[in-house]
């Protein structure tokens, strides 16, 4: 008898202990975990790009998870191989939602193309690399674009050039003409890009477009040479670019012509192929460079890179990679902070993105805001120049005006 | 006339690779009638294994091209070997799904280990400056991609026309019973088919590689190989040297005049569009051997 008081008692003392741990230190609050999809092109066509997109955007996750991680919220990225294959994107849509992600991330115009009408139906928030789609914005639906429309890139490239053009004494029309990749993302500029352009006083020469990894442009750049083009736009991966510029150099149009190319048409890949045909080449972006040690953005990305990768890899695409998992980052923490981190789920990460306001970039791009009626995230965008081999500051903050769909 | 002179030159450059890259599938065929899809694949593995020994390990450019060509050979064999040699006997489709299989594997596979660049560039062994002639403008490196293959595709004429092991191929190629009958091995006629395809792909790839940078995209290019293939005829080297030439100036003639009333492009169609109607007036391609089999 007296033995089983003792245990009672024992057992009363132990009890009595625990409580007053779990008081004195708080009860054990388990985070929650959200699930982000990822719509990887990591193999296809993009590959090379995707792999980038990947790096970057995951390791800014891993970055913040152990530097500032979102208070209650664990972060669990998903990632499929989507190949930038159309007919890969809903069967891993369908999967991803199945397994409960709260918001994604698209590498390409044509996974945005595909899925937009979907995530409109099942409401998951995607932040997309997109900007060849500019139906995502009309109406405004889960698609969330990470940087203006391609024809808004074409846009800054024509006003930079009108200056330049109007302060060297011309007085006729500048011609432009788009020697581009026949895909989505290439054609991306041409429909509302292009009547804009003659608006604001281009002569706009017929588009000339090429089909899969071309060995040489000579054909279309011959064309641009005969009609007379100023400025040659064209929106393509570094490897196009390289030929286009390697062409150019070989038939003597470097000096006659002002070749310009999107945010995937510069870096040192395009200089190692290209070489000195490379210099004087512009390319339109949302983000930075590399040259720009003294940005908080840059200095964050070559941090991350130190630390998780031993060292620096100067790839455009890794900047590009960080810049959704920062804006889907800020704002899983935003619905943490407001609806508090049980509550965080698709629709109040959707509420986050169109209601929080600024999302500071470091820098990196302009800050980024989307509402209610825009899913483009600002208005400015910058042009850099290859120099010596190294893509510096042309001209940043170049107002665009938000072509409308 | 200096844009149609231009277009001719740069389309018989463009088409002497696709020559090239459709002598490997049809040194394959003719050898043992399997088409091989996988061409490109090989291709863009053989652009990568001599990257690897020039960049990778830093080898000088020649022993680095070597020791590629040194492993495309021992691809083939092991392909050869471990692979297409198990399915003899089974159904032509299978070997030909073996194929699809393979270009799978090896995409992944180069994704794997070197796709976390989007190029990667050789040391400059063909120099890329301009050689002009009669208003048409070259750079010296395509010059010379095009004197290499058409050497290359000239010694494999040779080749199948006067060696004995090229004799052997043909005669396998023409009926195996019999060839085994007067004591040819069908295994080594295989072997050496798929080895001349593999370092024909590999010769390719560098050429391709030198000219583009190194990527997962190369293998595109056999897209565009396997409708020379059949215009060609399958099984005639010379058909598939000229159709690559015929296919690489229409292209680009095309480029030339068609894209500007068109509004796109019309490079990737073209080819299709020649062969459809080659095929309707000479079903067995412009070269192809029409067969009859008297009953």
């Amino acid at each position: 008898m007296g033995s089983r008081k003792n245990s009672i008692g024992r057992l009363g003392i132990i009890l009595v202990g625990v409580l007053f741990t779990m008081t004195a230190f708080g009860s054990p609050v388990v985070a929650k975990e959200i699930k982000i999809g990822v719509f990887g092109d990591v193999t296809g066509p993009i590959a090379f790009t995707g792999q980038q997109f990947w790096k970057g955007y995951s390791d800014y996750f891993k970055w913040i998870e152990k530097h500032d991680p979102i208070p209650g919220i664990t972060v669990k990225l998903l990632m499929e191989d989507t190949a930038y294959d159309p007919k890969r994107y809903l069967p891993v849509l369908k999967k991803f939602a199945a397994k409960g992600i709260s918001v994604g991330y698209i590498m390409g115009t044509m996974g945005t193309m595909t899925m937009d009408k979907q995530l409109r139906k099942l409401k998951i928030p995607c932040v997309s690399e997109g900007s060849g789609y500019p139906r995502a914005l009309k109406p405004p639906g889960y698609i969330f674009l990470l940087r203006p429309l391609y024809p808004d890139f074409l846009a800054a490239a024509c006003i930079h050039y009108m200056d330049l053009w109007k302060k060297a004494g011309n007085k006729e029309k500048p011609k432009l003409m788009e020697i581009t990749w026949d895909v989505p993302y290439g054609r991306g500029c041409i429909k509302l890009g292009e009547p804009w352009a003659e608006k604001y006083g281009f002569e706009v020469l017929p588009y000339q477009l090429f089909s899969g990894q071309p060995n040489d442009l000579s054909t279309q750049l011959l064309r641009a040479k005969k009609l007379g083009a100023d400025l040659i736009y064209s929106n393509h991966l570094e490897g196009h670019q390289a030929v286009l510029l390697k062409d150019a150099g070989r038939l003597g149009l470097l000096d006659k012509m002002q070749f310009c190319g999107g945010s995937e048409s510069r870096g040192k890949q395009l200089n190692e192929l290209a070489g000195k045909a490379a210099e004087g080449a512009w390319s339109v972006s949302h983000f930075v460079d590399w040259s720009q040690t003294d940005n908080k953005g840059i200095q964050l990305a070559m941090d991350m890179q130190k630390e998780l990768r031993g060292g620096v890899n100067y790839e455009t695409q890794y900047i590009m990679g960080m810049i959704p998992a920062m804006i889907t980052a800020s704002a899983i923490r935003y619905a943490a902070a407001t609806f508090g981190p049980e509550n965080v789920n698709n629709e109040t990460i959707y509420k986050a993105l169109t209601t929080m306001g600024e999302i500071n970039m470091l820098g990196l791009t302009p800050n980024v805001k989307y509402s209610p009626t825009e899913r483009r995230p600002f208005k400015s965008m910058n042009i850099s120049k290859c120099v010596n081999g190294e893509w510096v500051e042309e001209k940043y903050d170049i107002e665009i005006p938000w072509l409308k769909p | 006339m200096e844009e149609l002179l231009q277009a001719i030159a740069s389309g018989l450059v463009v088409g002497s690779l696709y020559s090239l890259v459709g002598v490997g599938i049809v040194v394959i065929y003719k050898s043992t009638h399997v088409f091989n899809f996988a061409q490109g694949g090989l291709l863009m593995v053989g652009a990568y294994l001599a990257w690897f020994f020039m960049v990778r390990l830093g080898m000088p450019i020649w022993i680095g091209l070597l020791g590629g060509l040194a492993c495309a050979v021992l691809m083939g064999f092991l392909i050869e070997r471990f692979g297409m040699r198990r399915l003899v006997g089974q159904p032509i489709l299978s070997l030909i799904i073996v194929t699809l299989a393979l270009e799978a594997l090896i995409d992944g596979v180069v994704t794997l280990f070197w796709g976390d660049r989007e190029y990667n560039v050789y040391p400059e062994f063909i120099p890329p400056e301009p050689v002009e002639f009669l208003g048409v403008i070259l750079s010296l490196q395509h010059i010379i991609i095009f004197i290499i293959t058409m050497v290359i595709i000239g010694i494999f004429i040779l080749f199948f026309k006067y060696s004995k092991w090229g004799l052997e191929m043909r005669a396998v190629a023409e009926d195996q019973q019999a060839a085994m009958c007067m004591g040819i091995s069908t295994k080594t006629v295989f072997v050496i088919a798929w080895i001349i395809s593999t370092v024909l792909a590999y010769l390719g790839g560098v050429l391709l590689g030198s000219i583009n940078g190194v990527s997962t995209t190369l293998n595109q290019i056999a897209g565009n190989c396997f409708p020379v293939v059949l215009l060609g005829g399958l099984e005639s080297i010379p058909g598939v040297l000229i159709a690559g030439l015929i296919v690489g100036v229409l292209e680009y003639i095309s480029g030339q005049y068609l894209d500007p009333i068109v509004g796109a492009s019309t490079r990737a169609v073209v080819p299709y569009f020649i062969l459809i109607l080659v095929l309707i007036v000479k079903p067995y391609g412009l070269f192809g051997l029409k067969r009859i089999e008297r009953i």
